[in-house]
């Protein structure tokens, strides 16, 4: 019976992917954290399956929390790759061009905090309400507030040409 | 255009050039028929014949309003009536970065007096306990309940007609119906025929005898049409025994199968202090192990033996070094649907490693793990739930994640509650202790009823 998850796979799978490659800066472990996720939901007893009032709501929280996981797991793999020296160079890029804008926003990105980071995907790319970002994340509305605000802040003086070239 | 709405530009435009790959859709299917498949092992090994004997304190976690839990693990705190889990319904696992700030939620008690070893047996929906006895007295219980993990709510459960009530039974859930299979009834000789209780009609049907005898305390496997009964005591007084047979609880017929390498039960209560402790777990077969500790230099000889089939495999064994305070190791579980098991309990304070069965044969063997438990002996307590264990000893409780990929364990330590006579179990979803209470007739605790938690967030 495939109904119960492709629905949702079809509604949800891109969306997932995106936000979960913002957080991870990593498309294939986000992809794989996706996988998981559907897993996780989809694949347990019937009796949970029968439960599940907002499947949208259950997938982020459990891409999320994949997420979040996997990077921990990459980022030891990562530590020790540097280690031994075998971590793939940094990329040259042109500078003004998108794609270096984009690999500024990824390298930003990447310096926030975990739940910083979280907040501003979940609330700028996936346009989810304070509130449904407050459930994904398990905090209160108002630190959702607090730490949008200030990442948001980091993204914009990291992305800023003047700010760029005054550091 | 503002500092921020350029932000959210650039992010929404960097987010909208990530394409998924190719062939997702189908690794979405192929996860989810695994863990469906893994899911209904679960259902088929949770298998739990307790030995919750020594006193204790009363929980002291105190119980506190219910929360949103999704599916996934992660806490959520909705904001619609709607979006929240059915009332009662039990509380998910929580995920493992989550678990710094778990904590045990009182749920319905379970309707029956407090007693000691009675079986337990899990399936998809239900949780099953029956039997047991009044410790301090010769009071040997027939009755027992069913927990429906959908509503939360418990249902009281007799015992067949002429039950005399038993201890030290053990319970599987096999083809629709729990299997109780031996216990003592306080008659030397037998008596203790297999019984199986089908939660759907509430009816009894009584299966014959083992030929050799019913023991108290026996490892049972779901194996096909067929329950395998391994081990157990010959009586409450007696040996352990490595006896091993099929009974196929449709046509009542038994079978014997070669015996297991040595002694077996689901009761490391009761091998404790043999030097040579057997410990036992059901993954998708049966695992038993053997470790003889050498001295006191920290040194183990762990032999190891699957019921792969119809057929015991003995591996070769293994050297393990222990911290220099050993202890018998005490309790093995599995994690259901892989076939690797977490040893634990094996000194002072409390040591880990895990044993991976491999299908050719061989066996791989995980480092030696440091439990933040004050003691590792017979009274812990372990459970399985997706990749984690998650292990109690008396006022002390940890999960042990399973290791992945490049085999990274980790633990990670959980209040716990505080008492010895509880079993932990995951099954429905969540993680529960249920401490099985004390009667008035015990002589080294206050009595306590009987009181069922599941760990949250």
């Amino acid at each position: 019976m495939e109904d119960d998850w492709a629905t949702a796979f079809g509604s949800h799978y891109v969306e997932l992917v995106r936000a979960c490659t913002l957080l991870s800066g990593n498309q294939a472990l986000a992809e794989d954290a996706v996988v998981n996720a559907f897993a996780r939901v989809y694949g347990g007893s019937a009796r949970r399956r029968r439960a599940l009032y907002n499947p949208g709501a259950y997938l982020r929280v459990a891409a999320v929390n994949e997420t979040r996981r996997m990077s921990r797991r990459d980022d030891r793999r990562s530590r020790r790759e540097a280690r031994f020296g075998t971590a793939p160079p940094a990329s040259e890029l042109v500078p003004g061009t998108a794609v270096e804008e984009r690999d500024r926003l990824r390298r930003a990105l990447a310096a926030l905090a975990y739940k910083q980071r979280a907040v501003v995907v979940l609330r700028h790319v996936l346009d989810l309400p304070e509130a449904d970002v407050a459930g994904v994340l398990g905090i209160p509305i108002g630190s959702v507030k607090s730490l949008n605000h200030r990442g948001l802040a980091a993204l914009r003086q990291a992305l800023s040409p003047n700010e760029q070239e005054e550091s | 255009m503002t500092g921020e709405d350029r932000v959210e530009d650039i992010l929404r435009s960097h987010a909208g050039s990530i394409e998924p790959g190719e062939g997702l859709r189908e690794r979405v299917r192929s996860g989810i028929a695994a863990r469906r498949r893994r899911h209904r092992l679960v259902g088929t090994a949770a298998v739990v014949a307790t030995a919750g004997l020594v006193a204790g304190a009363a929980f002291a976690v105190a119980p506190s309003p219910g929360r949103g839990v999704d599916q996934a693990g992660e806490r959520v705190e909705m904001e619609t009536a709607d979006d929240h889990p059915p009332a009662g319904a039990l509380p998910e696992v929580p995920p493992e970065d989550a678990l710094g700030r778990a904590r045990w939620q009182d749920i319905a008690p379970p309707p029956v007096e407090a007693r000691s070893s009675p079986a337990v047996a899990t399936s998809d929906e239900h949780l099953f306990v029956w039997g047991g006895s009044k410790e301090g007295t010769e009071r040997r219980y027939a009755d027992g309940a069913l927990l429906d993990f959908r509503t939360g709510t418990w249902e009281a459960v007799e015992g067949p007609p002429g039950e005399p009530g038993r201890a030290g039974a053990s319970a599987i859930w096999h083809e629709g119906r729990f299997v109780v299979v031996g216990g003592w009834n306080g008659r030397s000789g037998g008596g203790a025929a297999p019984l199986a209780f089908d939660p759907a009609t509430g009816s009894w049907e009584v299966l014959p005898e083992h030929p050799s005898g019913d023991k108290t305390d026996p490892v049972l496997y779901s194996s096909g049409d067929e329950i395998v009964v391994a081990g157990g005591f010959e009586s409450p007084a007696g040996s352990a025994t490595a006896t091993t047979g099929a009974l196929d609880p449709a046509t009542g017929a038994w079978r014997e199968l070669d015996p297991a390498p040595w002694p077996l039960s689901t009761s490391a209560y009761d091998h404790a202090g043999s030097g040579a402790q057997p410990a036992t777990a059901i993954s998708s077969g049966i695992v038993t192990m053997r470790l003889s500790l050498a001295g006191q230099d920290g040194a183990a000889e762990v032999r190891s033996a699957v019921l792969a089939g119809e057929t015991w495999r003995t591996l070769p064994p293994e050297q393990v070094e222990l911290a220099t305070d050993v202890a018998d190791p005490a309790s093995v579980t599995a994690l259901a649907g892989s076939d690797t098991v977490l040893v634990a309990g094996l000194s002072r304070p409390s040591q880990a490693f895990t044993f991976t069965y491999q299908s050719d044969g061989t066996a791989s063997w995980g480092p030696i793990l440091e439990l933040p438990l004050e003691n590792g002996d017979d009274h812990m307590r372990m459970a399985g739930a997706d990749d984690r264990w998650f292990v109690g000893h008396y006022g002390t409780a940890a999960s042990v994640s399973a290791g992945e990929g490049d085999g990274e364990q980790t633990v990670v330590p959980l209040p716990a509650p505080q008492t010895s006579s509880y079993d932990l179990l995951a099954a429905g979803g969540a993680v529960l202790a249920l401490d099985w209470g004390s009667p008035d007739s015990n002589l080294n605790a206050p009595p306590r009823p009987p009181r069922a938690l599941a760990l949250t967030t």
